[in-house]
């Protein structure tokens, strides 16, 4: 028998990183700069843990949309990578 | 001009179907006979080694082509079936068909809105010959769904079951449909339906996959090999096109005299069986064809499946020309980027040079020394020419004694010249396994006496070579581009430092570290003469400042060092023999074990080096200079100090012997009572538990807890009474100079000799497994002891007792077994990453990387950009290096304070 | 952001939801206390929530609606922006609204949540010193990674730089940075393959040797590396480690109940189960020394057998003896009755075999090592730390906290795995097999079942593993070679477009003088 369930958001624990959702314009900059198309990209599904969360806060969040992630890099101190949202 | 030709790409390779039609079209002659080769042993007309299909056999000609052997590429032929068979690699494409399709009209059993949908996503890759999850995965739904469908919706027939047996037989409603019957229905199928079903309708007809014509090899795919005996002996895929011809008469004589249904089908059976083997012997369900003497025959598939297959064994990896593989020896004094050859392989690897207006008077030279030059000293010589005839094509030239001076003299610029190799060439040395990039590197030939391949030790760790027996390979680079890009990009120089750990790959091993040791521990002197005979291994500017003594000039071993590091290199840190448990607070420099060193402008001024600085993976020194100076100077360092190492042994002389582990009497006494005390506790602690009075550790049994103790305790003691004996081993004795200075072996190998070598293991446990309820007959039954399970008490000098060396061998045998059975199954691994990474590339776009298809894989190459190569360790920059040299002294001194 | 739940009629609802944005009248009442924007969940069967449907507004009901639910008796205006399909249980939300009467609410308010979920910042804010160095990095024009600047800093305030030192400092740091970066072109895939690889001879084979440790038994070594690279399902030795919340680290005896609680007991751990064909019963004889040892209790054997779902099953006591009688009268259904019972689980965490307290020097805190993993279950336990718990169980990482966090996770056990053996391996060329095996956003193995038989190349396709056969066919429909990777360039016999071969070198004639 287990004690009360607790709903935990995944975001705070050590090894997943800061996700954030970014919007179409940006989206737009980003494949500019990095001169490529949204295929290109790493890919995150629809129901990844830490996109479900995301919708907690976004709303729906669709596939085609760019989730902008910042790591703690043990090289860098801080990296930036980009994945965009695949169907489940 | 010779090597005019401009060299081209292969852009890509596109795959489709044959058709009936192209298949006749290419053919060179209609094979009928079944039969090779007549009384004459000529190859016969139409028969299947018609020299329409190409030539085996010198002096005969091409009829195709009119080429001779060697330049006759073989051409196909064809033969015509006598009812169509179907092709076994494409059953199940052939069933998903027949499933997805009208029996009676031909098309998708979908309505047209459905299939429309999917039409632009299909086109867009199909129709371009890729794909992806997602077509497949579209294609694949269409076809069940459309199987499951009983009724055509376009014209209404009725639909039936239709099910495999395997392999090639197909049933509708448990009638059996014959491969005549599957072309006519697909090719009802219209062009435009094709792509639900995947195919791409620009590259193949779904009714091509029932052969009509089968087109057949040349003759230089199924050559025929004569025996010793003069025998000939056929080719596997002979002998099965034999059948194949033989089978298809028979059918197409019973054919045409009416022969009874019966017959006729069973016929076509057996076509079917052969065409099938042919293709793949190893069809599931299918008897393999056989020789007559019971092997089973090598047909299509077999050629190129597997390790020993055309892939991989032909055309990912290939034995090449120019090579040369041979026993390879120890040589101290070449430099780390030469490598010794012997003088029989120089003559035979030989480098094309282009003879132009500026090298013409040296080739002629060369030439006129013909392939064979006599003399003491190697010079090399050529051995062939290589010029364009009045034909216009290439004409390769033996050079013989009596025509060297002839050729020599009608050399002309654009000719090549095959000449031997020589001091300096570049070429390839590679060790296998070639686990790393630096199992292969760029050496320069040093062209010796004798018939081993040798190179300076310390370029061992990299290819992972010892000399008891190895032998490695030799590759002779043959263009300008190649030479120029192993001499820049492959030298042994530029990978002195290894990717894998950021680190010194190259650098001294055994007698470099003992010989350092020597040099500089506690700065021994040296008289003048010695000094000059040390030095005169090396490269050095000056004298160092000598010491007088007694009126009499000495050279300090320090400072003899000095003379070979850069002139201002600063460094400070702690060598091997500091072993940081005898000082309570470290004292730097003042370090009375001079353990510590301190390197300023170039001079050494405290400190032992040892394996902590110049040794190949832990050298910090060495770290330093490859990573802070350009790759000469690093391999000089290496090249002097190798050589300085080996000057100071070779004249301090350096000898090892059993007498290096003795051990005073009164020290084996102390020794003995440690054991003692040892085995009265494991008695103890047997006893407690037998009583049940032991207490269990948590979360462990009682047993477990038993054992872990008993371990626990004899390996103190091994411990202990190891620190006992080497109390008495002090740094006059070898092997303990040896030990301490990080060269070979460690303080547990010799504490073994002369103490005790301890319990034995297998499996992490103490001996168990033998007889039952015990190891050996020796021992009672749940005798728990020391003894009794793989304690060895005794010391390798004293030597061990039967038993002992009973277990000593189980334990040593289970290290055995496991790097036998780790090499392969790590090898697997590394295959598998190297083929998932290989085409992983950096691209110049801010360091991204990417794949064949351009995806982005990381945004950045390791987070930060950085090569680990070139880093320290990990780390991109080398802060105290940094922070030295702009603020000097007061950072060290700070640093030495805090530390 | 609020919540409510309302039922609705499954054509209609399909029908309105093609044409959004819509004004969609509803017939029940909105508190005034509800705000904009709000989420609404609506079920066709009441069970399971098929759609989340996002309001934009709320508007009074005498507005115009493009769609009357009810004609009569509006109450409300929802002016609807999306629709997406969902599939969540009703259960699972708790209800705090009330139900008025035997009537069930055309709708219930769920969740409350006042503020959405925080994303937390995982970073810190920059010290003066840091950002004093960024400055003038960018007035050289120049810039270098956080931790480098970090760790500057540090030595410059430690040691006192004055601002030319710094300078020189900056310059050098520079120097050295630009230097030590990766050329383009670079192999870098087969770089970092053959980097883990040569040391995997290294590697033990063998996955024991714990002399003595009080510890579970974990897969080391090789064995350990082949599991990850293959991106198994589950580890031949799933364990957790598991943090404790700061109010509890330092306590023994708290951290001691919740590895009692956690570790999982089954049935047969403290009961006989026993079958009695002729009866068609099943008799649970309790032990009740393991029971004591245990601390489990005989209501918790009672609510654990409340578990069960069958038909026709009837439970009754006899002093320490449970009989579970079948009405229909199954051999089988009895039989699979009987090993249900068995491992039914009457305490603890599915999963978890063991829970070891040990108490962690360096750090000064108890932390519980298990021996099995249930990482989800065990995050949401009172008293963990739900940042740091983990698992080596990758996949469940992957399940539970993302692909990133799969990522990581990856990481950390290679690194792990090759350093308990002495082996130095080069973070990035691990960083670079992850980023390979999660590219697709899930965990793919490296082999010809995920990363390598994903290859565009059908050679290359061809020349590993994967049967000849397999892939002519897939060429032969069409497929083109574009011959961009390593392996076809080699079978084909040109130059690969990796490293020098990604270059052209052109020859560019002097001009010539007039």
């Amino acid at each position: 028998m287990v004690s009360k369930m607790r709903k935990i958001n995944v975001m705070e624990h050590e090894l997943v990183p800061e996700h954030h959702l970014i919007s179409e314009e940006e989206e737009k900059k980003l494949l500019q700069d990095l001169g490529t198309e949204k295929e290109s990209l790493p890919k995150i599904k629809r129901n990844d843990p830490a996109i479900k969360m995301l919708e907690r806060i976004y709303g729906p969040i669709r596939p085609g949309r760019v989730i902008k992630i910042i790591r703690k890099s043990p090289t860098s101190g801080k990296y930036i990578a980009y994945r965009v949202v695949t169907e489940e | 001009m010779m090597g005019d030709e401009i060299k081209k790409r292969i852009n890509s390779l596109n795959f489709a179907l044959l058709s009936p039609d192209e298949i006749r079209k290419m053919s060179a002659v209609k094979v009928t006979t079944a039969d090779t080769y007549d009384e004459d042993g000529f190859p016969l007309d139409r028969g299947l080694m018609d020299l329409h299909m190409g030539v085996i056999e010198p002096g005969l000609r091409c009829k195709t082509c009119n080429g001779k052997v060697d330049e006759c590429p073989g051409h196909f032929g064809h033969i015509e079936l006598a009812m169509p068979v179907i092709h076994v690699g494409f059953v199940k494409e052939i069933k998903d068909i027949l499933d997805a399709t009208c029996n009676s009209c031909g098309r998708i059993k979908m309505k047209d809105e459905e299939l429309e949908v999917y039409r632009p996503i299909l086109e867009k890759t199909i129709l371009n010959g890729e794909e992806t999850l997602e077509s497949t995965s579209i294609v694949n739904r269409i076809i069940d769904e459309a199987a499951q469908r009983t009724v055509c919706p376009h014209c209404g027939a009725e639909q039936y079951k239709i099910t495999l047996d395997k392999p090639t037989t197909f049933r509708e409603n448990g009638r059996k449909l014959s491969a005549k019957e599957i072309r006519e229905r697909f090719e009802r199928i219209p062009d435009k339906d094709l792509i639900f079903l995947g195919i791409n309708p620009n590259s193949a007809r779904p009714e091509w996959m029932i052969l009509t014509v089968l087109p057949v090899p040349p003759v230089n795919v199924r050559p025929t090999i004569t025996l010793e005996t003069g025998e000939r002996s056929e080719d596997d895929l002979t002998h099965k096109l034999v059948d194949i011809i033989r089978i298809n008469q028979r059918l197409r004589d019973s054919k045409d005299s009416g022969a009874p249904q019966l017959i006729i089908e069973d016929l076509w059976e057996l076509l079917q069986y052969h065409i099938t083997t042919y293709f793949d012997n190893q069809t599931s369900g299918l008897p393999p064809a056989r020789h007559r003497s019971g092997r089973p025959l090598k047909t299509l598939v077999q050629r190129l499946k597997g390790k020993e297959g055309r892939f991989r064994s032909n055309l990912s990896g290939k034995r090449v020309n120019f090579s040369a593989r041979t026993v390879i020896s120890p040589e101290p004094f070449l430099s780390i980027n030469e490598v010794g050859v012997p003088e029989e392989a120089a003559r035979e690897l030989t480098v094309p040079i282009p003879v132009t207006p500026f090298n013409i008077e040296k080739l002629r030279e060369i030439v006129r020394r013909g392939p064979n030059p006599k003399g003491e000293k190697y010079l090399p010589g050529a051995n062939y020419v290589i010029k364009q005839n009045e034909k216009g094509m290439r004409q390769r030239i033996l050079i013989m004694e009596k025509n060297a001076e002839e050729i020599a003299n009608k050399l002309e610029p654009g000719w090549i010249v095959e000449r031997q190799l020589m001091d300096g060439d570049v070429v390839l040395f590679n060790r296998q396994p070639s686990l790393h990039r630096m199992s292969m590197m760029a050496h320069r030939v040093r062209v010796m006496k004798h018939r081993t391949f040798r190179f300076n030790l310390a370029v061992c760790p990299p290819y992972n070579a010892d000399f008891d027996g190895d032998e490695m390979n030799l590759h002779v680079l043959q263009s300008e581009e190649a030479k120029a890009e192993a001499r820049i990009l492959m030298a042994v120089q530029e990978h002195i430092r290894s990717p894998r750990f950021g680190g010194p790959i190259i650098g001294g091993v055994h007698d470099h570290i003992t010989g350092m040791f020597m040099l500089t521990y506690m700065n021994p002197k040296f008289t003048k003469e010695e000094t000059l005979h040390i030095l005169s291994y090396v490269k050095y500017d000056k004298l160092p400042d000598p010491v007088i003594e007694n009126g009499k000039e000495y050279y300090r071993g320090k400072d003899i060092f000095s003379l070979i590091l850069p002139k201002d290199l600063n460094i400070e840190y702690k060598s091997k023999i500091c072993d940081g448990t005898g000082c309570k607070e470290c004292v730097f420099e003042k370090c009375p074990y001079d353990a510590y060193v301190m390197i300023k402008e170039g001079r050494l001024i405290t400190g032992t080096i040892d394996e902590k600085s110049i040794g190949a993976f832990k050298g910090i020194l060495l770290d330093k200079i490859s990573r802070d100076y350009p790759p000469d100077v690093a391999a000089q360092f290496i090249d002097n100090f190798t050589r300085l190492a080996v000057g100071v042994i070779s004249f301090r002389g350096f000898t090892t012997g059993i007498d290096d582990t003795d051990i005073p009497e009164e020290t084996k006494i102390q020794v003995d009572l440690i054991l003692n005390d040892a085995i009265e506790a494991t008695k103890t602690y047997i006893d407690a538990y037998q009583r049940g009075i032991l207490q269990p550790s948590p979360g462990k049994s009682p047993e477990e807890t038993l054992e872990d103790n008993i371990m626990r305790v004899l390996s103190d003691a091994q411990k202990k009474a190891g620190e006992i004996a080497s109390k008495h081993l002090g740094l006059e004795n070898p092997s303990v100079i040896m030990a301490r200075s990080g060269a070979r072996a460690s303080m547990l190998n010799l504490s073994q000799v002369a103490a005790n070598i301890g319990q034995q293991a297998v499996r992490g446990r103490r001996i168990n497994r033998g007889y039952l309820g015990r190891t050996l007959p020796h021992f009672r039954k749940g005798d728990l002891g020391a003894y009794a399970h793989g304690y060895v008490r005794s010391s390798y000098k004293k030597g061990l007792t039967p038993l002992e060396y009973f277990f000593h061998a189980m334990g040593g045998r289970e290290g055995l077994v496991d790097t036998a059975v780790r090499t392969s199954r790590s090898g697997y691994m590394q295959r598998r990453l190297i083929n998932a990474l290989e085409d992983l590339k950096v691209t110049d776009n801010d360091g991204i990387v990417i794949d064949t298809t351009d995806n982005i894989i990381q945004f950045k190459y390791g987070e930060d950009g950085i090569d680990p190569t070139r880093s320290k360790g990990g780390k991109p920059v080398d802060f105290d290096s940094i922070f030295q040299k702009v603020l000097g002294e007061r950072y060290l001194s700070a640093k030495r304070g805090g530390k | 952001m609020l919540s409510f739940i309302w039922k609705d009629n499954e054509k209609k609802f399909r029908e309105m939801i093609e044409k959004l944005p819509v004004k969609y009248g509803v017939d029940f009442n909105i508190p005034d206390e509800i705000k904009t924007p709000l989420r609404a969940y609506v079920t066709f069967d009441g069970s399971i929530i098929e759609y989340e449907v996002y309001i934009k507004e709320i508007l009074p009901k005498d507005v115009k609606s493009d769609y009357n639910r009810t004609t009569k008796g509006v109450q409300a205006i929802l002016v609807i922006e999306r629709a997406d399909k969902v599939n969540l249980n009703v259960k699972d939300i708790e209800p705090v609204g009330k139900k008025q009467g035997s009537k069930v609410q055309k709708f219930m308010l769920i969740n409350i949540e006042e503020e959405a979920p925080k994303i937390p910042e995982k970073f810190r804010k920059l010290n003066k010193m840091e950002e004093k160095i960024h400055e003038l990095l960018a007035s050289m024009k120049k810039s270098l990674p956080d931790n480098i600047v970090e760790e500057l800093s540090s030595r410059i305030i430690k040691f006192n730089l004055n601002d030319d030192e710094i300078r020189a400092v900056l310059e050098e740091t520079v120097k050295d940075f630009e230097k030590s970066m990766v050329d383009p072109h670079e192999a870098v895939g087969i770089v970092a393959a053959q980097s883990i690889g040569e040391p995997g001879t290294q590697l033990t084979l063998r996955t024991f040797h714990y002399a003595g440790v009080a510890e579970v038994n974990i897969t080391k070594g090789l064995p350990r590396l082949i599991e990850i690279v293959d991106a198994r399902t589950k580890p031949s030795t799933p364990t957790m480690t598991i943090y404790l919340e700061d109010s509890i680290k330092n306590d023994q005896e708290k951290v001691e109940i919740i590895a009692k609680k956690i570790e999982s007991i089954e049935m047969i751990d403290i009961a006989d189960v026993e079958i009695n064909v002729s009866e068609m019963t099943i008799t649970i004889v309790l032990d009740r020394e393991k029971m004591a040892k245990r601390r489990i209790t005989k209501t918790q054997v009672m609510d654990a057998l409340k578990r069960i779902k069958h038909q026709g099953l009837s439970i009754n006591e006899e002093d320490d003896n449970i009989i579970i009688s079948l009405e229909e009268p199954s051999y089988k259904r009895l039989y699979n009755l009987s090993e249900e019972v068995k491992n039914l689980l009457v305490s603890g965490i599915k999963g978890i075999e063991r829970a070891i307290v040990k108490y962690e020097e360096a750090q000064k805190e108890y932390r519980i090592y298990t021996q099995g993993s249930n990482l989800k279950a065990v995050l949401e336990m009172d008293g963990v730390d739900p940042r740091k718990t983990t698992t080596n169980d990758i996949m469940e990482i992957y399940e539970v906290l993302g692909v990133e966090a799969a990522r990581n996770a990856i990481i950390d056990e290679s690194i792990r795995t090759l350093e308990e053996q002495g082996l130095n391996v080069d973070i990035r060329h691990i960083m670079l097999v992850a980023d390979m095996m999660t590219f697709e956003g899930t965990v793919e193995a490296i082999g010809r079942h995920g990363v390598a038989g994903k290859k565009a190349s059908v050679l290359a396709r061809a020349a590993f593993e994967i049967t000849s056969k397999h892939l002519l066919q897939a060429g032969l429909l069409g497929e083109s070679d574009g011959l961009r990777g390593v392996a076809e360039n080699i079978i084909v016999g040109q130059p690969i477009t990796l490293g020098t071969g990604a270059v052209n070198l052109v020859y560019k004639y002097p001009e010539k003088k007039r």
